[in-house]
């Protein structure tokens, strides 16, 4: 896998548009390229400044921010928003996960910035 | 002109691509997407003409103009602050668009009503509703039926 070192997904247990819609799908790709994954629970005390500062520093930032949204860590240490869930409903989530799996940035060809 | 353009390739990526129904928390039925001020907003409303989400589309996050728009709209009701809008970004992958550039597409900022700060399962709150004749919003409490609003019942 040429480009992404790692994926990070902002997410809680409780959120449809994250489980299984996102966090599982990813974190299948992750295994599969054999690249590092990291999710942080926006309930859970000791993930959430994680959650917060990868969401304010490189996301779709608000005080009461969007879930789930991912990141990618990539080789030359650049991390990227790719995605961030359709508050329109799960199916427009769903298929933005799909679609992201498909893009070039999982094919080896990652969109120049 | 090309921010026109712009513009208009937003709201026709929106209508063909971010358009969907939602459950509405107010009758449970289905709530459909309507467009107003010339589809850079988009309603969820349901039958009942009650409002569970506003969404403004455009090429860049202007939340002021977002807030004034909701504000305007739901004069009246619990309120609306800045720390109830969320925003997010669409890019070509995740609408699935077949460009290879980096360039976010569009953006969104949602307001969503009866949602966390402001929930409530008070039938007698004062809820936004949208006329069924398509062209202004209106208040009245969550238990009333009125589809049309105050002008358009009385004309």
């Amino acid at each position: 896998m040429k480009g992404i070192k790692a994926i990070h997904v902002v997410h809680a247990a409780w959120c449809p548009h994250c489980h299984p819609t996102t966090v599982e799908p990813m974190k299948a790709k992750a295994t599969e390229l054999g690249v590092g994954f990291y999710d942080y629970d926006i309930d859970n005390p000791e993930q959430v400044e994680k959650a917060d500062e990868l969401v304010r520093g490189y996301g779709d930032w608000a005080e009461d921010y969007l879930i789930p949204q991912v990141f990618l860590e990539m080789e030359d240490g650049t991390l990227r928003h790719v995605l961030s869930g359709y508050s329109e409903g799960v199916e427009l989530t769903k298929r933005g996960v799909e679609n992201l799996l498909k893009s070039p940035y999982f094919d080896g060809d990652a969109p120049a910035r | 002109m090309t921010v026109m353009r712009l513009q208009d390739n937003v709201t026709e990526i929106a209508r063909s691509l971010l358009a969907t129904t939602a459950k509405c928390q107010h009758c449970g039925g289905q709530a459909a997407i309507e467009y107003a001020e010339g589809g850079s907003v988009g309603l969820h409303v349901c039958p009942g003409r009650y409002v569970s989400r506003i969404i403004m589309y455009g090429n860049e996050l202007d939340t002021d103009r977002f807030l004034g728009y909701v504000r305007g709209a739901a004069r009246g009701t619990q309120g609306v602050e800045a720390g109830d809008v969320r925003v997010a970004s669409r890019y070509a992958w995740d609408l699935g668009l077949a460009r290879k550039s980096n360039d976010i597409v569009l953006k969104e900022m949602y307001w969503t009503q009866n949602y966390r700060r402001t929930k409530s399962e008070d039938p007698d709150r004062m809820a936004l509703f949208f006329c069924a004749n398509g062209d202004s919003f209106f208040v009245q409490p969550l238990k009333n039926g009125e589809r049309l609003c105050d002008k358009c019942r009385t004309s």
